[in-house]
């Protein structure tokens, strides 16, 4: 068998180039190990977690109603129905991107994909009715884009169910009464915060001495208020130092600067970071470059050093998002079809999706001082919006990074409830080179978060109206 | 020794591609000495030395595609002392005019302004040296917006049409807000007569044997004047709403002329065609036309009429189309723009001209008549409204007034004009005008 474009991987990336390569009239084949189109993101990761955040949403918002004089039981949770309703979620989405599969012509092999040579892939494992007869497929193009895998350090994987990777976690085995979240990352942040809500007592551990120690610590400060409410402790600069089972109960060993402790936990989730999934794929059998961390190494039109592969998607570095993903596979695909196409985005959103969500875009004022770029930030607190206080959530802070003399957006962080749906009007001034004033001059919808943002802007020229700065000179 | 380096080579022309390098390393050689051959997208231009001297490291060879400002080679000035630092000027203005702009960002708008005034101050400092061909006032590349952290800005569409049309962002003036790059930049830098196009791997490698999936093809560069050519012709016909006129002039009578003065000429060394009589018949036609020998400038809102008439004569040459203009045509005598003609063309066939040679036409005439054909829709060369092509004249039938049919020379002749200033009405009438001067040669040469 023989195909134009051959995708290894049907995550976000891998079936955004697949799709979008069939709509330019390529022949398309798919290769995926699972059964189903989504990959991470949809069947394991970005949306069943959304799935069980919103159901930790709405029993928050439910016990907030206390102070608006509206009393709700404790809410009574079935953990089978959750489930079930979750998987409905990916069911039907993974389903309709098999129909889409379908009607493009886009043929799904399922199975993993071990390349022979740079232009033949052998087929093995899945689903053999959906394999070539010969078990090998050959192809003039391939795109990589297989993606990354929870990292579960030897010292975790005592052959222990009760210690869990996020992907065991979303399967919701239970609603442990201890839990700890190795790692506060987003993903840690996430999880930690869905099974709270559901009733658990998380403690997260983090290595490091910082609290999202890349993110601007302004913003991260506001998360961390409410999360340390929700969360029976967030303990920085310790260190998991092993993990042990005895009988129900993990035993984890903890060193804290010179302090050594214990304690014990119904169920553990290791959240510290992701591996990309390059190995055991044949890269070896092709010129495919990939460095000491598992990255496949691409140039910025997501050529590897292998002429007729491209790589997309967490395979080729950080951030490992999906968007990020989609994105190079279009570039790939277009650079495939002969344009000069390159990754040449000015913003890549990030999003935690917490509560109080956390978000920025373009440039940090952290990044900025790091990389000695002189800027000027304004920020505008939403105690000062209407609409932050109605929903009663002032939690919230909107900032914006300003390049000075030109007072062009570089970047934009967001903490606050729904921080992640203001992110796309910041990403899309940052792409569009705006300046303050298209920020400001854009009429914004009244009462609503939106308006956080030109209120920045006009922060950042002394004039917000919910505002009051007595006039400095200006220098 | 000081770098001598790519002076500028007229208005909007920021380079070109090295032909042929006419001194060797080490070569003493004196003023104004040919240095290096280069073919710019309009023409052939003999770059020659600024003074007397002896040639030391030649840093570009044959096939380069050099910039103005670019360091060509090592001259080592025999008067003593690096007294070419004036030509070494245009080479520092642009990252001289980047460092300003990087410190003073604050007040973009009043900047901008400031330093396009300092540049011009700097710019005739550059000539007072004898400058080849007299460089014109520096052009767009001046002012570079803001150097900004995050790059040039403008928006991902506008990205990704530079990307198509081969034009690199950091070469583009914005005049957005802050620098911002448009849309409309990117076009009028693609469209501008020398864009920074970088060239595709592809092109590097001329006359390349390969196959695509049909069969055997092979691969050549596209002459910078092909390029031009193709440039000029989509931003004819994108701009410019075209319609175009059909007619036929009866010649039999200019033909009879012609046939009569033919030894004549030929006792002078010189061949008489029809086309001087197609040139002055424009010419003149045009003094009655005022709205077709003019330009259009939109942006301004606008019409610039020209108080002088050049004719500009399309000629085919082995490397393309080349419109040498004959100026002042409608004062001339036939057989003077007869003369003229066969200087120009003859210069033009054998490579000989320069770019001055090829401006300043206020209309085009397009003359098929040696190859064949009769009428066709030809495209303007703007910035002027109209152009006339003239197929092969024949014998045909004509009815006359009093209904007898009769063997007549008709010239078929096809008028394209540019609707947004020229109305069909008028064109019309400059078509008729043309036909009349045809059908009566008495009025070419008695000239009302």
């Amino acid at each position: 068998m023989h195909t134009q474009v051959l995708v290894l991987g049907g995550g976000p990336g891998g079936y955004a180039a697949a799709f979008f390569a069939a709509d330019l009239g390529m022949e398309v084949t798919i290769v995926d190990k699972v059964g189903k189109l989504g990959g991470t993101c949809l069947l394991r990761g970005c949306i069943p977690s959304k799935a069980l955040l919103h159901v930790a949403k709405v029993i928050n918002e439910s016990e907030e109603m206390d102070e608006w004089g509206v009393k709700f039981e404790k809410p009574q949770i079935n953990l089978d129905a959750m489930r079930a309703r979750k998987q409905k979620i990916i069911d039907q989405l993974s389903g309709g991107l098999g129909t889409l599969a379908k009607k493009r012509n886009v043929k799904v092999v399922i199975g993993s994909g071990i390349f022979e040579d740079s232009n033949r892939m052998r087929i093995e494992g899945g689903d053999p009715s959906t394999h070539p007869s010969t078990g090998c497929i050959s192809f003039d193009t391939c795109i990589l884009a297989t993606g990354s895998e929870p990292a579960m350090p030897g010292m975790f994987n005592i052959g222990s169910d009760r210690i869990m990777d996020s992907t065991g976690a979303l399967e919701l085995p239970d609603v442990p009464e201890n839990l700890l979240v190795i790692g506060a990352g987003y993903i840690g942040l996430e999880m930690g915060t869905v099974y709270a809500s559901l009733g658990s007592k998380v403690k997260v551990v983090e290595m490091m001495d910082t609290f999202l120690p890349t993110t601007d610590q302004d913003l991260a400060r506001q998360l961390k208020k409410r999360l340390d409410h929700l969360f029976e402790g967030i303990e920085l600069g310790t260190k998991v130092a092993g993990v042990e089972q005895k009988g129900d109960k993990i035993i984890a060993t903890f060193e804290k600067g010179d302090k050594t402790y214990t304690e014990g936990f119904d169920r553990v989730l290791v959240c510290i970071g992701r591996r990309p999934n390059s190995e055991g794929i044949g890269l070896e059998n092709t010129k495919v470059q990939v460095n000491e961390r598992g990255f496949v190494q691409v140039d910025n039109q997501q050529k590897t050093a292998d002429p007729s592969i491209y790589a997309i998607g967490d395979l080729v570095g950080n951030p490992m998002l999906a968007h990020k993903a989609s994105y190079e596979g279009k570039i790939a695909v277009e650079v495939i079809k002969g344009e000069n196409s390159t990754f040449d985005a000015q913003a890549i959103p990030a999003v935690v999706f917490t509560d109080p969500e956390l978000a920025w875009a373009g440039i940090t004022e952290r990044e900025a001082k790091e990389q000695g770029i002189e800027v000027e930030v304004a920020v505008y607190p939403w105690g000062a919006s209407g609409r932050a206080q109605a929903m009663g959530r002032p939690d919230g802070l909107t900032k914006m990074i300003i390049e000075p003399g030109t007072d062009r957006v570089l970047g934009v962080g967001i903490v606050g409830a729904g921080a992640g749906e203001l992110i796309g009007e910041a990403t899309l001034a940052i792409e569009m080179g705006a300046v303050v004033h298209d920020m400001t001059e854009c009429i914004h919808p009244h009462p609503t978060m939106s308006e956080t943002l030109p209120h920045a802007g006009d922060a950042h020229h002394g004039v917000a109206t919910e505002i009051y700065r007595p006039r400095r000179p200006k220098k | 020794m000081a770098e001598f380096t790519l002076p500028d080579l007229g208005e909007n022309i920021e380079g070109g591609d090295v032909v042929n390098i006419l001194v060797s390393e080490g070569e003493s050689v004196s003023a104004d000495q040919p240095l290096l051959e280069i073919e710019t997208d309009k023409a052939m231009v003999e770059v020659p030395s600024p003074s007397a001297g002896t040639v030391g490291k030649i840093m570009v060879k044959a096939g380069d595609t050099v910039k103005v400002g670019q360091a060509i080679l090592e001259l080592n000035d025999s008067d003593g002392g690096d007294s070419n630092d004036s030509q070494e000027a245009p080479a520092e203005e642009p990252a001289q005019e980047e460092a300003p702009a990087e410190e003073e960002v604050a007040e973009e708008t009043a900047q901008a302004p400031a330093q396009e005034a300092s540049a011009e101050e700097e710019a005739p400092k550059a000539e007072e040296k004898p400058a080849p061909r007299k460089a014109a006032p520096a052009p767009a590349q001046r002012k570079v917006a803001p150097k900004s952290a995050a790059g040039v800005p403008a928006g991902p569409a506008t990205r990704r049409l530079a990307r198509e049309l081969g034009v690199s962002l950091n070469n583009i003036a914005g005049s957005g807000e802050g620098g911002r790059v448009t849309r409309e930049d990117i076009i009028a830098a693609a469209r501008s007569m020398a864009p920074v196009i970088e060239r595709k791997k592809a092109m590097d490698t001329p006359g390349e044997a390969s196959n695509d999936s049909f069969g055997p093809i092979t691969r050549d560069k596209m002459a910078k004047i092909r390029q031009t050519i193709a440039k000029t012709m989509v931003t004819s016909k994108t701009t410019i709403p075209h319609v175009t006129n059909f007619d036929d002039a009866d010649v039999t009578d200019l033909e009879a002329m012609r046939q009569d003065s033919k030894d004549d000429f030929t006792a002078q060394g010189l061949k008489l065609t029809t086309m001087p009589f197609l040139i002055k018949a424009c010419a003149m036609s045009l003094r009655k036309n005022p709205s077709i020998n003019a330009s259009v400038d939109m942006e301004a809102g606008e019409v610039i009429y020209k108080q002088y008439i050049n004719i500009g004569i399309a000629v085919d040459t082995d490397r393309g189309l080349v419109v040498p203009s004959l100026r002042n045509a409608d004062t001339m005598s036939i057989a003077e723009i007869t003369e003229e003609m066969t200087t120009i063309i003859e210069n033009i066939r054998s490579n000989k001209f320069g770019i001055e040679d090829l401006r300043g036409s206020t209309f085009t005439i397009s003359n098929l008549g040696a190859i064949g054909g009769t009428y066709s829709t030809p495209v303007i060369n703007p910035p002027e409204v109209a152009i006339l092509l003239v197929g092969r004249s024949r014998m045909m039938p004509i009815v006359t007034k009093d209904g007898n049919i009769v063997p007549r020379l008709m010239m078929p002749l096809s008028l394209s004009y540019d609707h947004r200033l020229v109305d069909g009405g008028a064109a019309a009438r400059y078509l008729n005008d043309i036909k009349s001067c045809l059908e009566n040669p008495g009025k070419l040469l008695m000239g009302l």
